[in-house]
């Protein structure tokens, strides 16, 4: 698969293998590597076991990556493993927000709405993602052209009200818009304020640069082995006119903002 | 009581006030007063007095509200405790 166009290779092992192969094939299907290898390309490699015996898993699971006897709880804890592998694989290089990330269908334009966990990314994406084309709900990757680096995970959700653990569901089981040739370019930062018991409509304000810094540093990875990294997110704010926080209550109220942030002119 | 910058990661700098992306990995916005204070010292010593003057020069006599030195101090302390300042004789 590709994760931020990080090549990662899961070797799925144990008498569970095939079924977890199956089912992260499924899951991840729009992070699927259709590309051939390229001869220089190095592919990072993530080896997961799992195995219902518990005795035969205490035997085989050192020097694996991730392993468990449960298919769904592996199939949880798998998606933060490969989040973390291709962010620190990309540390440095591209600024990378905590985020959805959502395009217009035609002219590529992208918003990008950060914030912490709790204000809603997931849902975000399962909403609006089926009018948006869907580019990730976890992690934004921007170049330095300003260009999106897509990162299409399945959506973690709990299918259940008594379910413990969220199921990685694949977008395009839940109706999201695919991803086109692109490209897509960053024209929007929106800064995520989910107020439970807000009215009416979402307001959206644009923040002086240097006080949507603070939040804008929380939630992007690695700003530290950025040169400048100040220097480098307020350039990018300024890129798109400004951060705009945005103050809902449910998901939907946001469909409008972020129709009229990604339809204008590409 | 004197003061010195501690290295940082980054600072920026908006329409005389300034961020400053601190070593313990965090962004500290900057009063006025304090990110005045800020952009005099350097990594060398400076005399709060010295500071002092340099705010005097820029914002006046702060009159009724206290004197500079005072206030000047306060800064100082603050930018202590955001941890990208160093005191001595405090």
């Amino acid at each position: 698969m590709r994760a931020l166009e990080v090549a990662i290779d899961v070797a799925c092992t144990g008498s569970g293998g095939p079924e977890l192969a199956r089912a992260v094939a499924a899951a991840w299907d729009w992070c699927a590597d259709d590309e051939a290898q390229q001869p220089h390309e190095s592919h990072r490699r993530l080896t997961v076991l799992l195995e219902d015996d518990a005795h035969l898993l205490a035997t085989t699971a050192a020097g694996t990556d991730l392993f468990g006897t449960d298919l769904t709880m592996v199939m949880d804890r798998l998606s933060p493993v490969i989040t973390r592998l291709a962010v620190t694989e990309r540390a440095g290089d591209l600024t990378m927000f905590h985020a959805c990330a959502l395009a217009d269908p035609v002219t590529g334009n992208t918003a990008v709405l950060f914030g912490p966990s709790g204000t809603g990314k997931t849902t975000l994406a399962r909403t609006l993602g089926t009018d948006f084309v869907y580019l990730t709900d976890e992690t934004a990757g921007v170049t330095r052209e300003g260009l999106m680096v897509p990162y299409p995970k399945p959506l973690s959700i709990l299918l259940a009200p008594r379910d413990r653990l969220k199921h990685q569901v694949s977008p395009g089981e839940l109706g999201l818009q695919p991803i086109g040739s692109g490209p897509y370019r960053l024209t929007a930062l929106v800064q995520l304020r989910r107020i439970p018991d807000h009215r009416g409509e979402a307001t959206l304000e644009v923040l002086p640069t240097i006080d949507a810094l603070p939040e804008m540093v929380t939630q992007t990875s690695y700003t530290r082995l950025m040169e400048r990294p100040l220097h480098r997110l307020a350039a990018l704010a300024e890129s798109v006119g400004g951060v705009r926080r945005a103050t809902y209550a449910e998901a939907a109220q946001l469909l409008p903002v972020v129709r009229d942030l990604v339809t204008g002119p590409s | 009581m004197r003061a010195r910058r501690l290295a940082v990661v980054d600072e920026y700098v908006e329409e005389g006030r300034v961020a400053v992306y601190s070593e313990a990995d965090v962004v500290v916005l900057l009063s006025e007063l304090a990110s005045m204070a800020w952009s005099v010292l350097d990594e060398t010593w400076t005399d709060a007095e010295d500071v002092a003057a340099e705010l005097v020069d820029v914002f006046g006599a702060p009159g009724a509200e206290g004197d500079a030195l005072t206030m000047t101090e306060a800064a100082l302390h603050t930018l202590a405790e955001h941890g990208i300042v160093e005191l001595e004789g405090a």
